[in-house]
């Protein structure tokens, strides 16, 4: 292969069509109920007064993970790089921070908001990194 | 005499062909494509990128993954983690190449 063929092939490899798709109507819809269920999740839980209530945390964060997982599923879904892989991480952390907050201190409720809108924001850069085009 | 390789020996040659190398460029950016997307972004006909593909799984580029959805079979490719290292690779000789340090 000489100069001008590689130059060539260079350039055929940068022109190749993007597979990338957009969401589905579902997806998008799906992604902001989970920001507001992830929102709304911690401090509903501690405002019960009740540990019991961590399951609500938990299962909020169970979804975070299962939604990561349903949005690299879909074919054309854009190949996952290192922000959302941060942002993703980051959420989880977010989201879970209020289930020590049950344990031990349970009657702050801003805590538990304050770590909850974290992490529902952390979840909206997730799925907007996920679905940029 | 020197060890030095010359990158042109070393570039994987099943990747040259214009169509799989758009291919692999095109699946290097996603997780995965279906196969009528495929088809459908390159033009091509459904026997052709078939064949394309069953030559870049051949060569442990790309794995194709059939399942069904409403009775009937859609297939979906993606890059292989060995095809992800190793068209990086391709790119990289390309460019070295390209630059005149091959």
């Amino acid at each position: 292969m000489d100069d001008a063929a590689a130059r060539q092939a260079l350039a055929d490899a940068q022109s190749a069509p993007s597979l990338v798709t957009r969401p589905s109507s579902a997806e998008v819809l799906a992604g902001a109920a989970s920001v507001a269920l992830v929102a709304a999740a911690a401090p509903l839980a501690v405002a019960t007064d009740a540990v019991r209530e961590i399951r609500w945390v938990v299962a909020a964060a169970v979804w975070v993970v299962v939604l990561a997982w349903l949005t690299r599923r879909r074919p054309g879904a854009r190949l996952r790089g290192r922000v959302d892989g941060v942002a993703f991480w980051a959420c989880l952390a977010a989201a879970l921070l209020p289930v020590g907050q049950l344990l031990w201190s349970p009657d702050s409720v801003g805590g538990a908001a304050v770590a909850g809108s974290v992490a529902a924001l952390l979840l909206g850069t997730f799925l907007g990194v996920r679905w940029r085009r | 005499m020197t060890g030095a390789v010359d990158p042109r020996d070393v570039l994987p040659t099943v990747i040259h062909h214009p169509l799989r190398l758009a291919v692999l460029s095109s699946l290097r950016h996603v997780e995965a494509a279906d196969f009528v997307s495929l088809r459908d972004a390159f033009a091509t006909t459904s026997a052709e990128m078939s064949r394309q593909l069953g030559i870049l799984e051949s060569a442990g580029l790309v794995e194709v993954l059939k399942s069904r959805k409403d009775r009937q079979v859609v297939t979906q490719a993606r890059l292989s983690d060995h095809g992800r290292t190793a068209f990086a690779t391709y790119l990289e000789e390309l460019r070295r190449i390209s630059e005149g340090l091959g």
